[in-house]
């Protein structure tokens, strides 16, 4: 029987600790970045315009309650960061709170000008019954800082003497609803009774900021402060009962004359002592005239320096003050019409505008256009006519044909029975004929083989310039060819790096419209050489030398493309045997794709997948079949095995392909059928889908929720049979 | 016994349901602030965009003087804006004396207009 007991009472501290798991699992599933407003835990409401400025004598406004401030006002203190205009961010974690009772102690952090004392000496700031921040702040750097009057910041925190007991009682969550039995009793007053003296009882004073003593009793909680005996709007301070006065700041009202401050005693309940009140005669005195015996120069200066005051402390206007004093519309729209607005003038200058529409095309693409015939045509045809009209040209793509269809021929090879697939012609397989068409100081690029030719885009830089760009795979073997226009000395190669983004060209003229004309005849990409391409040698990564080992004419080099993606250059520099023609180069750019790769999702991660089979596969126009693509005969393999990387890439020429990979623990990933433009690389980021995809629908988090639950329903079920065994037993014994 | 823990578990269920819908309810108060936010920009576009459609219409392309109702339009127009930039350069190019001033606080009036849009 005992030993049952002694389970039960084990069954019990596991369900309490499974349930306290469970509550804490749901707090941490279900936490949010919120705060609770309260009048314990108080916020500024950063909506409230009128309600969260502070103003800075020397610096301005300071918010209290912009989006990332996050104050909060609690019984202990205050936490969060306020933001001056012009002196930044403003910690305020180390101050204090005078435990609830609204006086604020302690000094803020400015990260560019120091501390600010909130409790300094003439000065201070307290958080009052109706939660609004007043009196003023002293930086080190910055001068005072002042609270509430036009300035206000406001908080839903109260001070605990002025909460009510219903608010006292709900925040507390307790629910009694009774007050305590000491709350009925009258405020005690002190030995000789509750007193009030302004500056140490004097008579007189010329500051409008005077320092008031308070005497209270062993039960006064905080000390209702007015110049109106029927404290209107008076502001209420804390007061520490375990003193035997307190000391304050307080500004009178503005205006010479007698000053009565009259203030009640408080317990924390609400009960309040007959008024108690003191009196001082205020004399205004200019500044100027206390110093009257001073020379007239300082008189002056000092009449400077109030009216430098007066300009520094105005406070900025309000939204409303802001807007000008709009006269009536009646007054503004008159009947007749302003000279600007009868007709009569021009109100667009017409010079710089036409200036700017009929300004011509840029040099080099009138020299172009007049070299190419063709181009000139297009550029007619689709209105191309003044520098304005350019943007247009980057709706179209402009590309240089490879050598193969520049020299006009088929890029299809025909064989007996069947189209096979389209492929370029190696240099060394031209006839004498065809190597004298080659266009002169052009660089070709070729791949795998030399029977793949690459697009060339022109693009027009941004001073509009043209150029040449390819696009290719990383790491892949790049086959170049360039025939000088007369004998040369040396043909020399510089690949440069650029960048690792490729720039976006201003310019790509489409293949169409100059593809059918052989334009190439003069040259256009090569200029004389600047400055030699060893000024910018250190951005040089590869230097390679053209060779013409048949003596054609026709120089090649093969190099291979840089294995980092980026913009490059490949610059060709020729060195002509003829003086006058001196040294020329041509200017390739040359993108550098990354492979593809074969990955896996998880959450925002990928992984890659090394050890898949990727291939290729080749729509033949003649079965109208998708067949895996003949790499071989491009230099190439296909399929391709992923390394640890999970990259591959193919090289191929134009036709309609699609990808295929198997990856074992994987589903099969079957592409859709894509077209490739001539010598383009296949180097698309696949996703392969794990077989056991349906397990990451559960997280852990998920799982282990679930198996909590199932835990406390088998405890409860369990409970429930071992209460009918010891009923039973009960009744047996 | 069976009851207490019911209840238990009722109190379990609901105060998940709170902080949950807690969660909610601030979140949600979030994004309207945002959303409102948003929507009071778009609208200051609009305006703007509208503004100054009826600016070009009206005086831009104007080959006669502007009329007088026309004109009203245009003022109560830059005054619903209710944006001081604005409004004074308006007046400025309204109050322009010479041809060349109002092509000058024109050319203004439409820069102040289009940094306006956000």
């Amino acid at each position: 029987m005992d030993q049952v007991k002694v389970k039960y009472f084990y069954m019990r501290i596991f369900r309490i600790g499974v349930i306290l798991f469970t509550v804490i699992l749901i707090g941490q599933l279900m936490s949010v970045d919120f705060a609770f407003a309260s009048n314990t835990d108080g916020t500024i409401d950063p909506n409230s315009e009128g309600y969260k400025y502070a103003w800075g004598e020397n610096i301005g406004w300071v918010n209290f309650g912009c989006d990332n401030c996050n104050v909060h006002v609690t019984d202990s203190g205050l936490s969060g960061y306020a933001l001056s205009e012009n002196i930044g961010w403003i910690y305020l974690g180390d101050i204090t709170n005078n435990n609830g009772g609204g006086t604020l102690l302690g000094y803020a952090w400015s990260e560019n000008t120091g501390w600010i004392k909130f409790n300094p000496i003439n000065g201070g700031v307290i958080i009052n019954s109706s939660g609004e921040f007043t009196g003023s702040a002293l930086g080190e750097n910055i001068g005072w800082i002042i609270f509430g009057g036009d300035y206000k910041v406001k908080t839903d925190w109260r001070p605990a003497s002025s909460r009510t007991t219903e608010e006292e009682t709900t925040t507390s969550g307790g629910g009694g609803g009774s007050l305590p039995p000491e709350a009925f009793y009258p405020v005690t007053p002190p030995e000789g009774g509750f007193n009030v003296l302004i500056n140490d009882d004097v008579a007189e004073t010329d500051s409008r900021k005077v320092s008031v003593t308070l005497r209270g009793g062993i039960d006064t909680g905080y000390v209702q402060i007015s110049e109106d005996p029927q404290f209107p709007k008076g502001y209420q301070v804390s007061y520490n009962s375990s003193l035997a006065q307190v000391l304050i700041s307080f500004t009178l009202s503005k205006g010479g004359g007698a000053k009565t401050v009259y203030t009640k005693f408080c317990t924390r309940w609400g009960r309040c002592s007959d008024t108690v009140s003191d009196s001082i005669i205020y004399i205004e005195t200019p500044i100027v005239e206390k110093i009257k015996e001073a020379p007239k120069e300082i008189i002056e200066e000092v009449k400077k320096i109030s009216e430098k005051i007066k300009e520094i402390i105005k406070p900025k206007p309000k939204e409303e003050e802001k807007k000008p004093e709009l006269p009536p519309i009646e007054e503004v729209v008159t009947q007749e019409a302003p000279l600007s607005l009868q007709g009569k003038w021009q109100l667009l200058p017409s010079e710089p505008i036409r200036e700017f529409v009929l300004a011509p095309l840029p040099k080099e693409i009138r020299v172009l256009a007049k070299k190419f015939p063709e181009l000139e045509k297009t550029f007619t045809q689709i209105g191309i006519k003044k520098i304005t009209d350019i943007e247009r040209l980057k709706t179209g793509k402009f590309t240089l044909p490879g050598l193969t269809e520049a020299l006009g021929l088929p890029v299809v090879k025909i064989e007996p029975g069947e189209i096979a697939m389209p492929r370029g012609v190696p240099i060394a397989e031209l006839s004498p004929q065809m190597k004298k068409d080659i266009p002169i100081e052009i660089v070709f690029a070729k791949t795998g083989g030399e029977i793949i030719d690459f697009n060339t885009s022109l693009i027009i830089t941004e001073k509009g310039r043209i150029q040449q760009k390819i696009t290719t795979i990383s790491g892949k073997p790049l086959q170049l060819t360039v025939k000088p226009e007369k004998p040369v000395k040396s043909v020399k190669g510089y690949v440069v790096f650029k960048s690792t983004k490729p720039r976006e060209s201003s310019l790509n003229l489409p293949s169409g419209s100059l593809a059918a004309s052989l334009f190439f005849t003069n040259p256009v990409f090569a200029k004389p050489q600047e400055q030699p391409v060893r000024v910018e040698e250190k951005l040089v990564l590869l230097e390679f030398e053209y060779t013409d080992s048949d003596g054609d004419g026709i120089y090649t080099a093969e190099i291979q493309a840089p294995v980092v993606e980026g913009e490059y250059e490949i610059i060709t520099v020729m060195d002509y045997e003829d003086p006058e023609l001196g040294v020329k180069e041509i200017r390739l750019i040359t993108v550098i794709d990354p492979e593809g790769y074969i990955f896996e999702r998880d959450g925002d991660k990928e992984t890659r997948i090394p050890g898949a089979i990727v291939s290729i596969y080749w729509l033949n126009s003649e079965t109208k079949q998708y067949e895996l693509w003949p790499a071989k005969e491009y230099q190439q393999e296909n399929p391709q095995t992923t390394d640890v990387r999970g990259t591959y890439s193919f090289l191929v020429p134009e036709g309609y392909y699609y990808l295929k990979v198997e990856a074992p623990g994987y589903l099969i990933y079957d592409g859709k059928p894509f077209q490739v433009k001539e010598g383009s690389g296949v180097h698309v980021n696949i996703e392969l889908k794990t077989k056991y995809w349906w397990l990451k629908i559960v997280d852990w988090k998920t799982l282990a929720l679930i198996v909590v639950i199932l835990f406390l329903i088998y405890n409860f079920y369990r409970d429930k049979i071992r209460e009918k065994i010891l009923n039973k037993s009960k009744k047996l014994i | 016994m069976i009851n207490r823990k019911i209840i238990l578990i009722i109190i379990l269920i609901l105060l998940a349901g709170n902080v949950f819908l807690g969660m909610k309810y601030f979140a949600i108060q979030k994004e309207l602030r945002l959303t409102q936010s948003k929507l009071e920009t778009q609208k200051t576009n609009e305006k703007v965009l509208d503004f100054t459609k009826f600016f070009i219409g009206e005086v831009l392309k104007a080959e006669t003087t502007v009329d007088f109702e026309t004109r009203l339009k245009l003022e109560n127009a830059v005054r619903n804006l209710d944006d001081e930039d604005i409004l004074i350069q308006w007046q400025k190019f309204v109050d322009s004396e010479t041809e060349a001033k109002a092509q000058e606080e024109v050319k203004n009036l439409l820069e102040i207009l289009i940094s306006k849009i956000k």
